[in-house]
């Protein structure tokens, strides 16, 4: 990282505590991002709309309640977000799956299990920072 | 099963008990009509055959015809059917229960190997040696589970002809090549000479399978080989054209140095988990799934998965696959 770079922030959303405690790690410690992260959906909206920005999201595709697809259908409906740059965290592997994901208006597929050493340069490529 | 038997023009002559029943009517109303005006066969959106029963509820089949030929004349038909809503029903829950088993599994794994990976990146402090050490012991088991883990769930979806195959028109040898290229790392570690012997051929050898799954099954037979090939041992894969038994093959083989494999072991070893004597196996692992993963692989895509070996004398696994008609 060097100087004059924008502080980024970004906010998680994945149910899971150890995973969200790995991408903190990852992103927070490895890539200096500030990270902000929820275990549900309804969460993540809640942060949006009370006045929370973030530069980017990531989103796990598997929760229960609001999935990572209904989440972003959501999000994109807030006030300023339509735009807001956005990626999956996906365990899926049929192709079938894939493409419902990537049609959806989503920057990126980023795969799990992910590499957490390599995440944050992974993050900074699809959303071209 | 429901068993009937009708004239060449499809009219039914005789229909077993169990065929009225499964129909939900009497024979009366299957004999002397063909058999579609009452059971009205339709495939629904899912490509599945369904049979109606008198009431007009729908169930799914497994059906069969086979016409019945005197000389060169043919006399009529006999067709045999079942119900298999159940086994449907079973399939859908295994699928259900492979899905959630694979993200119950694979995210305990993912937080595993991602803190160690983390730990070693030397981010959160530096370690002495033998801590090093124990990372590494811990990284690499952690690896190796999920590497069984991804067996299973593949060869549980193998069986139930789950497995999605992407097939599309595949040159052999490229496929030789590359996935040489991607164990020559492995072959290094181990000290063997990991070699491809291109083809000959003018043509490319050309055939109709999904390049992830054959890749997966060729890498299989490379892995083993280099597995049990002692220090200083070759391994060689070649690509080729094959007469077979129903038309021209394409093949690729895989031959090592190791110990061959007795006569009477040759059709166990495909079977799963079988772990090679431990004696010849020495220090050597593996999940005893590879092999059927494969073998599961080459048959679906139409193609078949052999193997010659004798003791003392080293292995040939080979795949071979019907070759692709050019006009594809």
């Amino acid at each position: 990282m060097g100087t004059g770079e924008p502080h980024r922030r970004l906010l998680i959303v994945d149910d899971e505590p150890d995973i969200r405690t790995l991408l903190s790690m990852s992103l927070e410690r490895l890539g200096g991002f500030e990270v902000v992260s929820v275990g549900d959906g309804q969460a993540a909206l809640d942060l949006l709309t009370s006045g929370t920005t973030v530069d980017a999201v990531l989103l796990d595709v598997q929760m229960p309640g609001l999935d990572g697809p209904s989440t972003l259908t959501k999000l994109r409906e807030l006030p300023g977000c339509e735009q807001l740059p956005a990626a999956f965290l996906t365990a899926s592997v049929q192709v079938s799956q894939r493409r419902a994901l990537e049609d959806l208006p989503v920057n990126a597929l980023i795969e799990k299990p992910f590499d957490p050493v390599t995440l944050p340069d992974t993050v900074r490529s699809v959303f071209g920072w | 099963d429901g068993i009937v038997a009708s004239n060449p023009e499809g009219v039914v002559l005789v229909a077993n008990r169990a065929s009225t029943a499964l129909l939900s009517c009497r024979a009366s109303d299957l004999v002397g009509r063909r058999f579609e005006e009452l059971a009205r066969p339709e495939r629904d959106v899912t490509g599945q055959l369904t049979l109606s029963r008198r009431d007009g509820s729908r169930f799914p089949v497994e059906y069969h015809t086979s016409p019945i030929q005197v000389g060169e004349e043919l006399v009529g038909y006999v067709d045999t059917f079942r119900d298999i809503t159940q086994r449907l029903e079973v399939e859908q829950l295994k699928d259900q229960f492979v899905g959630v088993v694979s993200h119950e599994l694979r995210t305990p794994l993912t937080s595993i190997k991602g803190s160690l990976a983390l730990l070693a990146s030397g981010a959160f402090g530096t370690f002495s040696a033998e801590q090093t050490e124990l990372l590494d012991l811990a990284r690499s088991n952690a690896e190796r589970l999920a590497l069984l883990v991804d067996d299973i769930l593949n060869l549980d979806r193998l069986d139930a002809g789950r497995m999605p195959l992407n097939p599309e028109a595949l040159d052999a040898a490229e496929l030789a090549d590359k996935t040489v290229r991607s164990l020559q790392g492995a072959a290094r570690s181990a000290d063997v000479l990991l070699e491809l012997h291109r083809s000959t051929e003018d043509e490319p050898l050309v055939v109709w399978g999904d390049p992830m799954r054959l890749g997966q099954a060729l890498s299989n037979l490379v892995g083993n080989a280099i597995k049990f090939s002692n220090a200083g041992g070759r391994v060689i894969v070649a690509s080729g054209r094959a007469d077979g038994p129903q038309g021209p093959e394409v093949t690729l083989a895989v031959t090592d140095e190791g110990p061959g494999i007795p006569q009477d072991q040759q059709e166990a070893v495909f079977n799963r988990f079988h772990q090679v004597d431990p004696r010849e196996r020495g220090s050597r692992t593996g999940s005893g799934l590879g092999l059927s993963i494969a073998k599961g692989i080459v048959e679906r895509s139409g193609g078949r998965l052999w193997l010659r070996s004798s003791v003392g004398r080293g292995s040939t696994f080979g795949i071979s696959l019907p070759a692709a008609n050019r006009e594809k």
